[in-house]
């Protein structure tokens, strides 16, 4: 699928030469943080946990965007790549070819993409121009709620005298088990008054049978099925608003994934029990991780957000300060990434934490941005509420050789 | 407070042409294009109307929010108006 994603969006590059229509741009972010020695729990065996105690963690450098863009758009078509150089092997993280069916009432794009999902999901490959560093936690790429790419869209927008509605409905590859049929769709209207923009919008996805997209011990999963789940059947469903007045920002998100699972026992028996509360132990496999069977399981994650900046303009360039509030929960991770886990949920009693940050952007030019910020991340561990601190730094900028 | 709220009422009247857009359209476009269309298309950050191109005269200030939505969407692989020459084919934006 890979390769053919990449065939139609290098056939949409050469059906047009290079000229006006055809921009080459992309940008680098380079990235530093420094976690204060944040809680983990180790010394767990198959029936209890072990203790929690804090670790020191040096301050970290990272390049996590190296892009590489092409944009190509000739009449009614167009087509779209965009390639990471952040890891040792390059990736192509979207290349896509649209054409126009009946105007932008209805086009449909076919490749690889980025589905329209919330506020985000499409603009998380915009990092200079978004207030704060780390996505919402439904974009967290330790606890996604589903696959952030897909295969086929149809997609458009009405014009009307107060706004526009924009919508659209996806399907792929994403984690079906078989022959099945993901569905995903987002509707949102944005409203354009003199001073302001107002979007309000809603997002839905329904993944039918799904499994794993990586095994206990290789890392995160691609999307919403854990990495110890035979197969799993989920929904999401969620509601946003964004508003915009003049120099202010204001973000709100609230998104649910309903599950229904079933568990695979060897998998179980596979986790690394060391990193295990008792919660866990007791509802992953009755109270012995060593006698895991399959088991068939309904659970709810739930994730919300909420966002707020405000821009000043100065003779230097544009400050904007913000403030954000995330919330997660899902009772059914456990510690440790390489798991497929998160060190956040996984860590606490009840699968839940909150995030509090503050933080400012400054734009000294309209190609760059200097992005800083601090959390505070709070959860309930072994029955009391524990804080760590996270400070981190986000230099990114933005260049265009057409 | 009677006269402040008449102002709060009156502010936003005043306001309605502070986004004022000078452009031509080209012989070739067939598109109606009303400045108020333009004027959302534009904080879309849509580079097209139908299937006309929109292009900013080199000489044109692009306002500070117009460009930071063009670089959002951008990055985020959409058509942005380009910056170029005027032609028969293209809503050609003089100022804004």
């Amino acid at each position: 699928m890979k390769k053919m994603s990449l065939g139609f969006a290098l056939c949409g590059l050469l059906v047009s030469p290079v000229s006006a229509n055809t921009s080459i741009y992309g940008y680098i972010e380079g990235y530093v943080e420094k976690v204060e020695s944040s809680p983990t729990r180790t010394g767990g065996t198959s029936t209890s946990e072990g203790a929690v105690s804090r670790s020191e963690n040096a301050h970290e450098f990272q390049t996590p965007n190296v892009k590489f863009m092409v944009k190509n758009t000739s009449g009614d078509y167009s087509s779209y790549l965009n390639i990471d150089a952040s890891e040792s092997n390059v990736k192509m993280t979207n290349a896509w070819f649209e054409g126009k069916i009946a105007g932008n009432y209805l086009k449909a794009r076919i490749g690889k993409m980025y589905r329209k999902f919330g506020l985000y999901n499409e603009r998380l490959d915009a990092v200079p121009t978004y207030i704060g560093i780390e996505p919402p936690e439904l974009f967290d790429g330790d606890h996604l709620l589903l696959t952030r790419t897909t295969n086929f869209m149809l997609h458009g927008e009405k014009d009307f005298d107060s706004g526009t509605l924009f919508y659209s409905l996806a399907t792929g590859n994403d984690e079906r088990a078989g022959s099945e049929i993901p569905l995903g769709g987002d509707v949102r209207y944005t409203m354009f008054g003199d001073n302001y923009e107002w979007t309000i919008g809603s997002s839905f996805y329904l993944s039918h049978k799904a499994k794993p997209s990586q095994d206990v011990g290789s890392g995160s999963p691609d999307g919403g099925v854990l990495n110890w789940m035979n197969e799993d059947k989920y929904e999401v469903f969620g509601v946003f608003t964004e508003y915009k007045r003049k120099m202010l920002t204001l973000q709100f998100a609230y998104f649910q994934a309903d599950h229904d699972a079933i568990r695979s026992g060897s998998k179980l028996q596979d986790l690394n029990t060391a990193a295990l509360n008792d919660e866990q132990i007791q509802r992953l496999c009755n109270g012995d991780m060593s006698t895991c069977a399959d088991s068939a399981v309904n659970y709810k994650v739930k994730t919300w957000y909420i966002r707020a900046g405000y821009s000043f303009k100065t003779s230097k360039g544009e400050i904007t300060p913000y403030v954000q509030w995330d919330s997660y929960e899902n009772p059914e991770t456990v510690l440790a990434k390489s798991n497929g886990g998160d060190n956040e949920a996984g860590l606490a009693d009840d699968g839940k934490f909150n995030k509090q940050t503050v933080g400012m952007v400054y734009r000294p030019t309209d190609k760059v941005a200097i992005k800083l910020d601090a959390s505070n991340h709070s959860q309930d561990v072994d029955g009391e509420s524990l804080n760590y601190s996270e400070v981190r730094g986000s230099f990114s900028y933005v260049w265009q050789l057409l | 407070m009677k006269k402040i709220l008449i102002g709060l009422i009156i502010a936003p009247l005043f306001s309605l042409n502070s986004f004022a857009i000078d452009f031509e359209k080209g012989a070739n476009v067939k598109d109606d294009v009303s400045p108020r269309l333009l004027r959302n298309i534009l904080r879309k950050g849509n580079g097209m109307i139908g299937s006309t191109r929109i292009v900013i005269s080199k000489d044109a200030t692009i306002p500070g929010r117009y460009k930071k939505k063009f670089e959002e969407m951008k990055l985020s692989g959409e058509t942005v108006p380009s910056v170029g020459a005027k032609s028969d084919d293209v809503i050609f934006i003089t100022s804004f």
